[in-house]
This record gives structure tokens, sequence and C-alpha cells, in this order.
């Protein structure tokens, strides 16, 4: 059916240009910090303890840092570091991530991650989360993490700078 | 000179000499044998691979784990904990994905999870968690003590952390793959990070290798 695909490409894009022009000023205000792709392992039943991924951008002249976060769905969360060396693995806990002027950081597996205890209810692949990011400028944002049964890719440690 | 001096002082090239023959002959007649080539694989521990002797854990079940369960299969160990929600899930992914691919060497093989928080990770939750990767994954624990009877013939140090005001720590451990053979020797390491098609495929030759070396 490519007639009703195109057909609703084209709202999309309508709606979105429409949103854009409609509300400038709130677009400009929110651009700041930009959370994309934020998702959570699925874990196996009775772990308490999961991780979040994904990309915060900055495109702010401001270097920004994430330093706290919450979410209804965990008791409390904490930024971390999964540091390999010499084939031994430990946790490094941050009490800010930064996040470069005009750039972004990415957390990834095996790198720089959200880490989420106790989680209210079994989370599976499929489910939202809600989570608030605070950053060091007193702003805070929100972002919909989905939970996904992800497959292991060779992520390579790196940090983005446009 | 002493008496003694003097014996010592010939004794010890003796000695170097004799050795020095026995490797050079043991390496003429090793490679004037149509024997397969030591796969060029890092972390390979051959010609010298760890014979582990006996020890004590319990899997999943609560039943007694030893170095009898190793025999007659080849083993894989990650030794990692269930607090751990980043690398100890990667590396589960990546065995239960790869798990398939080695059976398929039809090679005998199990996978081991060998927990190094004993404490929290009880045998019930450890069969919730190796069971969610593979059914057929064995968790490994008991105590402390239990498990130490194969992270120090395997050479795994772990630390664990301080605990924090809510009573969680965390703990630092290996992020290598061990692969036991049949015999329940220690003939490989593998580094992080893993892939699925680099295991099966270093399994393979390394299977090859040593199966034709007895």
């Amino acid at each position: 059916m490519p007639k009703v695909n195109h057909y609703l490409c084209g709202h999309f894009y309508l709606t979105l240009v429409y949103a854009l022009l409609s509300s400038p000023s709130a677009f400009a205000a929110e651009a700041a910090i930009q959370i994309e792709n934020a998702w959570i392992q699925e874990a196996p039943p009775g772990v308490s303890v999961l991780a979040a991924y994904g990309r915060i951008s900055n495109h702010s002249d401001q270097a920004l840092a994430l330093v706290r976060a919450s979410s209804p769905d965990f008791a409390r969360i904490e930024i971390h570091r999964s540091i390999v060396k010499d084939d031994r693995v430990s946790m490094e806990k941050l009490s800010r991530l930064p996040i470069p002027a005009h750039g972004s950081t990415a957390l990834m597996p095996g790198d720089y991650h959200l880490m989420l205890f106790e989680p209210a209810r079994r989370l599976v692949a499929g489910d939202s989360v809600r989570l608030q990011l605070y950053f060091d400028n007193d702003q805070s944002h929100g972002a919909t993490a989905r939970v996904e049964r992800r497959r292991p890719h060779n992520h390579k440690p790196h940090q983005h700078n446009h | 000179m002493t008496r003694q001096a003097v014996k010592v002082r010939f004794f010890i090239p003796t000695l170097a000499l004799i050795v020095m023959l026995a490797a050079g002959g043991g390496f003429y007649v090793s490679s004037n044998q149509a024997q397969p080539a030591k796969p060029a694989i890092e972390g390979l521990y051959w010609p010298n691979p760890i014979r582990l002797g006996p020890f004590s854990t319990l899997d999943q079940a609560g039943r007694a784990f030893g170095l009898e369960s190793l025999r007659g299969k080849w083993s894989f160990v990650f030794f990692g904990y269930t607090h751990c929600p980043d690398i100890c899930p990667i590396t589960m992914a990546v065995m239960a994905d790869a798990y398939a691919g080695l059976q398929d060497t039809g090679e005998a093989v199990q996978t081991l999870f060998v927990t190094v928080d004993p404490e929290r990770d009880s045998p019930a939750k450890l069969a919730q968690y190796v069971g969610y990767f593979n059914a057929h994954f064995i968790g490994l624990g008991g105590s402390l003590k239990m498990i130490n009877g194969l992270t120090r013939q395997i050479g795994v140090p772990y630390y664990h952390g301080k605990k924090d005001g809510a009573g969680h720590y965390l703990v630092d451990h290996s992020a290598s793959i061990f692969l036991l053979d049949p015999e329940g020797r220690l003939v490989a390491k593998f580094s992080a990070p893993h892939q699925k098609a680099q295991l099966v495929q270093k399994f393979t030759q390394i299977a090859g290798f040593i199966n034709a070396q007895s």
C-alpha cells in the first residue's frame, strides 16, 4: 500500500513543519538539550539493576553536564561508566557526565550508562519508561526510554563532537 | 674452591646442556610429525594448559558441580554477577547467540556462568538469570569459599566494592571468557569485546587442534 504510506509521510512532515512554525520560541528554548534513542536493556527476571542508554546532544554554546536522573519506575538512578582494562571490568560511578557544547555524548553498552536500581515492575521489551534527566545548568529534560531486547554489537567507546 | 662448589659449577651447565638438547630433540621430532599446526589464537594456553584440580560449587538447582562435571564436555566459563547491568548481560547475550553455532561443531559444549557475588546470587536467582539467556546454561555459586576453588585455579581475581547507603555494592571481575577442555584443562582465554562469530571460529580451531593431540 505505497500510496497510503506516502500520504502518511506527507501528513507527518506537514504536521511537523506546522508545529515548528507555530511555536518557534518553544522550539528554540527546548533545543539546547536533546535526548535521542533512549532505551533500556531488558533484563532477566529477578534482576534488580538495569541499564539505560541513548544519546544526549547539547546544541548550546555552553558545555553542560548530566548530574542526576530519576524515574517513577526505579528507586534510584546513578550515572556509571564500564571500564574494561587488562581483561578486568569495573564500573565507575560518575557525579557528572559532560556533554560538550555543540556536541553529544553517547550512553551505550560497555561504556557510559545510567544504572537503574530496583524496578517498580518487571519491564519487558516494548514497555516504556519515563526518565527525567537533570543538568548542571539547572534544567531538566524528560525522555521516554523503550525497553528492548537488543543483541550486542561491537561497540567502541567514543564521544561525538560536532 | 670446595668440592661442593665444584660440583655445582659443573652441574648447572651440564643440566642446561641436557635441557637444551632435549628441547631441540623434541622440536625436531615434533616438526617431523604430521600434526596440525598450533592455531595462531591469542590466549591459547598451549602447550601448557592448566589442569584443574578438584573444586566444589553448587549449580542453579543446588546440586554439586565439581571437577567431574567438566569431564567429557568443553566448558565456556564467564565470571560475573546479576547486579551487573552492562557488561555481564552483553557477554551472556553473546554466549547465548554463539551457543547454536558451538553445538553445530558436533562437540559437546556447556556454558557456565560463575557468580562472583554468591551472597546476593542464590541458586534460585541464578536459575532465573541463566535461564533467561538459554535454558541449557548453568549458573554456579554457593559461597565465596566455594567459588574461590574455581577462581583461584583459573586465575581470575575479583574485588567487592564498599557498600553504599542502600547496601548496594559493585564487584570488579574478569571480562574474559575461559575455555576448559573435556579433560578439565584450561586451554584458552578469550578477551573482551566478545563476538559470536569469533567465539565459534576460535573454538572450532582450538577443538580441532586439541582433539588431534590425543
